[in-house]
C-alpha cells in the first residue's frame, strides 16, 4: 500500500517537473542593471498571465515537454493583437486582458529566451509561404 | 446518333456557362458596386479640381460653381460612406474630416502619445469658401488630400475585406449609430439646409449597398425584418420638410434604434467577427444605443477585472465603499473621497465653484466632476490626463493640494485597520501577478464602488428603450439639442459626452469660459494644453456628459456658472468670443444661435429627462479600527 502510494507521488512528481515550462530571460547586454530588474519583475508577471489566459491554445510539445512559442515581435504588437487573429476577438477583450495585463505578457514574450524549436503559426509564417 | 450527343454536349456547355455567369454576377453584385461607386467618386473630384483650376477665384458666379459642384461631390460621397468611414477611418479624415487639425488618442493607443491627424476635403473646402480671402492652392491641397485619400479604398489590403460578410453588419453597425448622432446633426455639413437632402440621398445609397449585399450573401442576408422597416424609415425622413422642424425624437425611437437592435442580433446570429481596431470598444451583445452596456471605456474593477463572481464582488465593494469614506486616504486623516464627492449631491460637490485645497484656505482651479458616467470617458480628468479611473484614485490620494498622502504611508495606515489588512489577503488570489497587498488594490476597490451608481437609466433612455411616455417639452427640447442649438454636435449620445461613434475616443473643446460671470476676462486655465502642449489644445477641456446635469451643479471646468440658465446664456452667445473675449482657436461658433425664451425652457425640461434614477447609499456606520489607536478618532466621510 506504502509503495504504491510512494509510486504515485513520485511519477506525479516527475510529471510535474517535465511538464513544467522552464523560463529564462534573455535581457539586452547594454540594459542597466536597475532596469533589468525592473524588467524581470514585470516579465514574471507577464508570465503568470500568460500562463492563465494564453498558455492553452499557444503552448505545444514535443516529446514529453511543453514549451513557449518562440513569437515573432511583429506577433507581439500589443493592441493589434485583438484584431490579427480572429480567436482573439472574441477570446480576449479588454474583460478578459486588460491593455496594461496584454503589456505585461508582450514584455515576458519578447524578453523570454527563445529556443528555435518552431515558430508560431500566424501572420509571419502565412507570409513566409 | 452522334449528333445527338453533339447537341447535348453544347446544350450542357451553354448551360453551365450560362449559370456560371449568373451566379459570378451575383456574387460580384456587391463588390462591383463598390468599385463603381469609388470610381465615380474620384472621377467626380477630378472634375471638382478641374473647375477650380479654371476658375477665378475672385468672382462671384465661378464661386458659386464650385460651390455646387462641392455639393455634388458630397452626394457622389455619400454612395461609399457606408463602407469607407468604417473600412479606414484615417484616410476619411482626409476625405470629409470636420476639422483641420485634431488630437487623438484613441483607446487602443491610449500608451502612446496623442497624434496630430490634418484633415481635408470636402466640407472642409465648403467652408474655406465662406472666408474672406481665398487662397486657390489652399482649396486645391484641400481637394488633393481627399482625391489622394480615396486612392487608399481601392487597395487589395481594403476590398478583401468585402470578400466576406464580417465587415459589413460593422459597416452598418457603425451607419446606424452615425444615424443615431451625426448625421441628422449638422455635425459635418456647414449648410443646414443641405442636412436633410443629404441624408435622403445617403439612406437610399445604403439602400442599393443592402439589395447587392443580399444579392452576393443569400447566406447572411439582411433579413426582411430589417429592410421593411428601412423602407419605413427613408419614408420618415421624406416626410419630413425642414431641418428645424425634424422630428429627431421619433426617428431615433421608432427607427434607428430597432434597426441598431436587429443588426446587432444579425452580428451574434451570423457570427460576424471584427478585425478592425473600429469596434474596440462596442459590445456585440447591446440590444439599444441608449442602454449603459453599449460600450466599454473603462475597466472600473481595476486589478480585480477578472473577478465575476458575484459574492467576491460584493465584497470588493463593501471594502470599496468603507475605504470611500475613510479619511485615513488623506494624510491629515480628516479628508475622505466622499468629502468632495459627497455621495448626497450626486457624487459631486454643489457647495461651490471649487473644491478647498488640501491647505484649507485657498481654492483649487477646476470644479469637482461627479462620478456617476465617469466610467464612460476613455480620458479621465478635464483635461485627459489619466488613462485609467486607477490612475486618477491613485493621483488624487498623492496630490499634496488634495489629500496629500505619501503611498507608503497611506499603504502602511490602510493595513494597520485589521478589516482591510484580513479582506485584501483573502482577496489576494484573485491578483495572481501580485504577492502582497499594493496601491492597485486599494484604489480599484473604491472605483468599483462607485462605478455601480452610473448603472441606472433616465427617464429620456426609458422613453427609447420602453416606449414610456417622455414629457412633450423635453421632446422638442431634444429635437432643439440635435438641431437649431448645436449641441449635439458636441455632446452625443447616449452619454451626450464627447465620445462619439465609434466610442474610441474623448473629445475636447474650446469654448472659451471666463473666469467669472461678468465676462471680463478668459479663465486662465490652460486646460488639454497642460498634457499636450499645441496651438489647438490651448484653453481646451475634455466634453463632458450632460447626464444628471440638473444635480450637478455648478458648471463649465472652472465652476463659474450656478444655473442652468446662465450656460444656456453662454451657449446661445457664443461661447468666450461671442462675449467679446480674445480667444483665437475657439471651436464653438461666435453666433448666435438665436434661441428663443420658450425654446430653452424646452432644452432645460429635455437636459433634466437626462436625470438618472440613482439608487444612494447611506454611509457606513462605522470605520474599520485601526491598530494605532491615534488613528480611530477618524470621523465617517471625512470633513470638508
Amino acid at each position: 500500500m506504502r509503495i504504491t502510494i510512494c509510486i504515485i507521488i513520485l511519477s506525479g512528481l516527475i510529471i510535474t517537473v517535465c511538464a513544467q515550462t522552464k523560463v529564462s530571460y534573455d535581457f539586452p547586454k547594454a540594459m542597466s542593471e536597475s532596469t533589468k530588474k525592473a524588467f524581470f519583475e514585470q516579465s514574471e508577471k507577464g508570465r503568470i498571465l500568460y500562463e492563465m489566459s494564453c498558455a492553452g491554445c499557444h503552448n505545444f510539445k514535443v516529446k514529453r515537454n511543453e514549451y513557449i512559442p518562440d513569437f515573432t515581435p511583429n506577433q507581439l504588437s500589443g493592441y493589434v493583437l485583438r484584431v490579427l487573429n480572429t480567436e482573439h476577438e472574441m477570446g480576449i477583450p479588454e474583460e478578459k486582458i486588460t491593455s496594461e495585463d496584454m503589456g505585461l505578457i508582450m514584455t515576458f514574450l519578447t524578453y523570454k529566451t527563445k529556443h528555435g524549436l518552431r515558430p508560431e503559426k500566424g501572420q509571419d509564417s502565412k507570409k513566409a509561404n | 446518333m452522334k449528333k445527338y450527343h453533339f447537341g447535348i454536349i453544347i446544350f450542357l456547355i451553354v448551360n453551365v456557362g450560362f449559370y456560371s455567369f449568373i451566379s459570378s454576377n451575383a456574387e460580384q453584385a456587391y463588390l462591383s458596386r463598390y468599385t463603381k461607386n469609388i470610381n465615380e467618386f474620384g472621377a467626380n473630384q477630378d472634375d471638382l479640381l478641374k473647375l477650380i483650376a479654371q476658375s477665378n477665384i475672385h468672382s462671384k458666379s465661378d464661386l458659386d460653381n464650385i460651390k455646387t459642384q462641392i455639393l455634388g461631390s458630397r452626394k457622389k460621397l455619400k454612395s461609399i460612406d457606408f463602407w469607407i468611414r468604417y473600412l479606414e477611418p484615417l484616410a476619411y479624415k482626409k476625405i470629409n474630416g470636420p476639422l483641420h487639425v485634431e488630437w487623438e488618442t484613441e483607446v487602443y493607443e491610449k500608451f502612446e502619445k496623442p497624434y496630430k491627424r490634418e484633415g481635408a476635403g470636402l466640407t472642409l473646402a465648403a467652408l474655406y469658401l465662406d472666408e474672406n480671402e481665398i487662397i486657390k492652392d489652399t482649396l486645391v491641397r484641400l481637394i488633393r488630400s481627399s482625391i489622394t485619400a480615396s486612392q487608399v479604398y481601392i487597395q487589395d489590403s481594403i476590398t478583401n475585406h468585402l470578400a466576406t460578410h464580417h465587415h459589413f453588419y460593422l459597416c452598418n453597425r457603425l451607419f446606424l449609430l452615425n444615424l443615431a448622432t451625426i448625421y441628422t446633426t449638422g455635425f459635418e455639413n456647414p449648410e443646414p439646409e443641405a442636412i436633410i437632402p443629404e441624408l435622403l440621398v445617403l439612406m437610399k445609397e445604403v439602400k442599393s449597398i443592402y439589395l447587392d449585399f443580399n444579392v452576393s450573401f443569400p447566406n447572411e442576408s439582411l433579413s426582411d425584418q430589417y429592410l421593411n422597416l428601412y423602407d419605413l424609415s427613408i419614408s420618415y425622413i421624406e416626410k419630413q420638410s425642414n431641418f428645424d422642424d425634424f422630428d429627431h425624437f421619433t426617428f431615433i425611437k421608432d427607427y434607428v434604434n430597432p434597426l441598431f437592435a436587429i443588426n446587432q442580433s444579425l452580428i451574434l446570429q451570423h457570427k460576424v467577427s471584427s478585425r478592425s481596431n473600429v469596434d474596440y470598444s462596442l459590445n456585440k451583445k447591446s440590444t439599444s444605443i441608449f442602454s449603459k452596456n453599449l460600450y466599454r471605456a473603462q475597466n472600473a474593477k481595476g486589478i480585480y477585472y477578472r473577478v465575476e463572481d458575484p459574492k467576491v464582488i460584493n465584497e470588493i465593494d463593501k471594502i470599496g465603499k468603507l475605504l470611500f469614506y475613510d479619511p485615513i486616504l488623506s494624510a491629515n486623516n480628516q479628508r475622505s473621497c466622499a468629502s468632495c464627492h459627497n455621495p448626497k449631491q450626486y457624487f459631486t460637490d454643489n457647495t461651490g465653484a471649487t473644491a478647498l485645497h488640501f491647505d484649507k484656505v485657498s481654492k483649487l482651479p477646476r470644479n469637482t466632476p461627479s462620478l456617476i458616467n465617469v466610467g464612460f470617458n476613455h480620458l479621465i480628468m478635464l483635461d485627459g490626463k489619466h488613462i485609467s479611473l486607477q490612475n486618477q484614485a491613485k493621483e488624487v490620494i498623492i496630490n499634496p493640494d488634495e489629500m496629500g498622502s505619501p503611498e507608503k504611508e497611506m499603504l502602511k495606515k490602510v493595513l494597520s485597520c485589521f478589516e482591510y489588512k484580513k479582506t485584501f489577503e483573502q482577496l489576494l488570489k484573485y491578483t495572481p501577478t501580485e504577492k502582497e497587498i499594493v496601491y492597485d488594490h486599494i484604489v480599484s476597490a473604491i472605483t468599483l464602488y462607485y462605478i455601480k451608481f452610473s448603472n441606472f437609466n433616465a427617464p429620456f433612455d426609458e422613453a427609447i428603450n420602453e416606449g414610456k411616455p417622455l414629457d412633450e417639452s423635453a421632446k422638442i427640447g431634444f429635437n432643439i439639442f440635435m438641431g437649431k442649438a448645436q449641441c449635439a454636435t458636441c455632446h452625443f449620445a447616449p452619454q451626450f459626452n464627447g465620445v462619439k461613434p465609434p466610442y474610441v475616443g474623448s473629445e475636447f473643446e474650446v469654448l472659451g469660459v471666463p473666469s467669472d460671470t461678468t465676462y471680463n476676462q478668459l479663465s486662465n486655465d490652460k486646460g488639454r494644453y497642460k498634457v499636450n502642449p499645441a496651438k489647438e489644445t490651448m484653453k481646451a477641456f475634455r466634453t463632458g456628459t450632460l447626464r444628471n446635469i440638473e444635480h450637478t451643479q455648478p458648471y463649465m471646468h472652472n465652476g463659474v456658472f450656478t444655473t442652468l440658465d446662465q450656460v444656456l446664456a453662454f451657449y446661445d452667445n457664443g461661447g468666450g468670443l461671442g462675449h467679446g473675449l480674445d480667444i483665437e482657436n475657439q471651436t464653438l461658433s461666435s453666433d448666435s444661435l438665436k434661441l428663443t425664451e420658450t425654446e430653452k425652457k424646452h432644452l432645460i425640461s429635455f437636459l433634466k429627462s437626462l436625470s438618472e434614477k440613482v439608487a444612494f447609499e447611506v454611509a457606513p456606520g462605522k470605520l474599520p479600527i485601526s491598530k494605532n489607536k491615534t488613528l480611530n478618532n477618524r470621523k465617517v466621510g471625512g470633513e470638508y
